[in-house]
């Protein structure tokens, strides 16, 4: 039998546990993009091998197919208007939906972690004292930090916003929070509901 | 028979006791009527207790509350507290607030509310969602998440801060025709052809006006051969010698052969003219036309009844060194209407 046409790739059937918003564009709005973009952020921070890990990820999740490498997973965060290095392309929804399914899958792993850094930002906020009194914490908001003064351009004006540390640092407990809420039961559900929060009509 | 199901955190039980409605003596039953609810918090020595309508409204407060921390987006309106659970952010600090607006009667000590940190509200958060992912208890209720809409959510900015940039714009905008409104109307004058600026532009001034329109010292008709023209068209050409040449045979001739075509085409003699006029032309490799001088005086004169000054291009800074290859052409332009152009002998000349 000839073929004249190469075989149609399958969709992870794994993408179809989220629904598809009722969005007024076909392509992810703006915010979708940048916050799973600094959701894997804060996990690159919080792991040293966090981006090797979303590779691995996303082939345990099967979601080679959107996620394909390393260049394609770079391009896909680069559509982070915030990014020196900004992709002007949209985000199509199988590809935010494959980097919330392993954004969800990472914190996951990273469950115990992310808990004992919100216990002990609780504990330093309630006594008043300085982060740097607990030296894992210090760390994370450390490498955060670093990486986001990195990749982000500083002339942006979402980025301005973000000039001081201590700003950064809320940032950073921001994010920590919200991965802790993405590695729950429904996590990836939540996660993705949530991503499109004042974005639909 | 009393089936009992726990959901037990590091932060926060959830225990519920009921029954199921079908047959009791099947032990895999799912449980199907609550009786009992109660939500401990290890550390609060008193769990918060209710029956159906406490878990439902448990559950209409924990997942809006939760997206909204998720996403940063919150509601225009405040969620109403569903059978009396409300779930608030605390004024200061990372806390949430878990109310019960009409604690159990029959317990005199049951908190109303109590304050969450984010690992125990996570916690909580994480029991409704083992519950509702449960199908042996309650299958009927069910997560239900949808993304708020457009117009639910407040505003990031408030509205002076929203105001603000278009009230800057408004208030500069008058500023600044204030100011103009004081400014002198230019005196427009026509432009004087500087020695220093020969343009190729001006070569629609008729020549024989001695091509200067405003105060040439010297207005005299006849001494057009130090009139700026010539002298810019020189200039040009001059500058246009120290160009590279185009040296492919193949790219010259076809450039002498377009160069023909367009001049035929345009090229309508004078009555009056009765010698040829002569032109040395550059040519670019697209085939634009960079620059002319005339050959002679009579060429000079009659240079604003050719073709060429509707051809060549504008050079924008006249000093600037040219890069591109030029080819240099001698153009004849005949009183009969022929052209012929040939390969200039000297370019450097």
């Amino acid at each position: 039998m000839q073929v004249d046409s190469p075989p149609v790739e399958s969709r992870p059937l794994l993408l179809e546990t989220l629904s598809e918003p009722n969005l007024p564009t076909p392509a992810c709005p703006r915010r979708t993009q940048v916050d799973l973009d600094l959701l894997l952020l804060a996990i690159e921070a919080l792991d040293i091998g966090g981006s090797q890990a979303m590779l691995v990820a996303a082939d345990q999740l099967s979601l080679k197919t959107v996620v394909k490498g390393r260049v394609q997973l770079w391009r896909l965060r680069s559509t982070n208007p915030m990014r020196r290095y900004s992709q002007r392309r949209p985000m199509t929804l199988p590809e935010a939906k494959a980097l919330t399914l392993v954004i969800c899958h990472l914190s996951k792993q990273l469950t115990v972690l992310i808990r004992q850094l919100l216990l002990g930002y609780q504990q330093l906020s309630d006594r008043q004292l300085p982060l740097d009194h607990h030296f894992r914490l210090a760390d994370y908001l450390k490498r955060f930090r670093s990486h986001f003064r990195a990749r982000m351009n500083a002339r942006r004006a979402g980025v301005i916003a973000y000039q001081t540390d201590e700003k950064l640092n809320e940032l950073a407990i921001d994010l920590l929070t919200r991965l802790l809420f993405c590695t729950g039961t429904h996590g990836p559900q939540r996660l993705w509901i949530s991503l499109f929060d004042g974005e639909v009509v | 028979m009393t089936i009992k199901r726990q959901y037990t955190l590091p932060n926060c039980n959830l225990i519920l006791e009921g029954m199921s409605g079908e047959d009791i003596n099947n032990l895999a039953a799912p449980m199907t009527i609550l009786l009992n609810a109660e939500c401990q918090f290890p550390g609060i020595s008193t769990p918060l207790v209710g029956g159906r309508d406490f878990l439902e409204g448990l559950i209409q407060a924990v997942n809006p509350y939760a997206q909204s921390l998720l996403s940063g987006v919150t509601a225009t309106r405040a969620t109403e507290a569903v059978h009396g659970v409300s779930l608030i952010p605390e004024e200061q600090g990372y806390y949430h607030r878990l109310a019960l607006a009409a604690p159990d009667k029959a317990d005199e000590n049951s908190p109303s509310s109590i304050k969450l940190t984010n690992v125990q509200l996570f916690d909580l958060m994480e029991a409704v969602d083992q519950l509702l992912a449960d199908a042996q208890t309650l299958p009927d209720l069910t997560l239900s998440l949808s993304p708020l809409a457009r117009r639910d959510i407040r505003s990031q900015t408030p509205l002076a801060q929203q105001a603000a940039p278009i009230a800057l714009g408004t208030s500069g905008l008058a500023a600044a025709a204030a100011l103009v409104f004081f400014l002198p109307v230019p005196n427009l004058e026509p432009i004087r052809i500087e020695e220093e600026r020969p343009t190729q532009t001006e070569a629609s001034t008729p020549t024989t006006s001695s091509s200067a329109p405003a105060g040439d010292a010297n207005p005299e008709p006849t001494n057009f051969e130090i009139s700026d023209e010539a002298l810019a068209a020189s200039r040009t050409l001059a500058r246009l010698n120290a160009a590279p040449e185009i040296t492919d045979n193949d790219t010259l001739t076809q450039l002498q052969d377009t160069l023909v075509e367009t001049l035929e085409a345009d090229w309508v003699a004078p009555d009056s003219l009765e010698t040829p006029l002569t032109y040395r032309v550059a040519v670019s490799e697209a085939g634009d036309l960079l620059g002319y001088r005339h050959e002679d005086a009579i060429s000079g004169e009659n240079a604003e009844q050719t073709p060429l000054p509707e051809l060549v291009y504008t050079l924008i800074d006249i000093e600037e060194a040219v890069e591109e290859p030029v080819a240099q052409f001698e153009v004849i332009l005949d009183p009969d209407g022929s052209v012929t152009v040939e390969p200039a002998e000297e370019a450097n000349q």
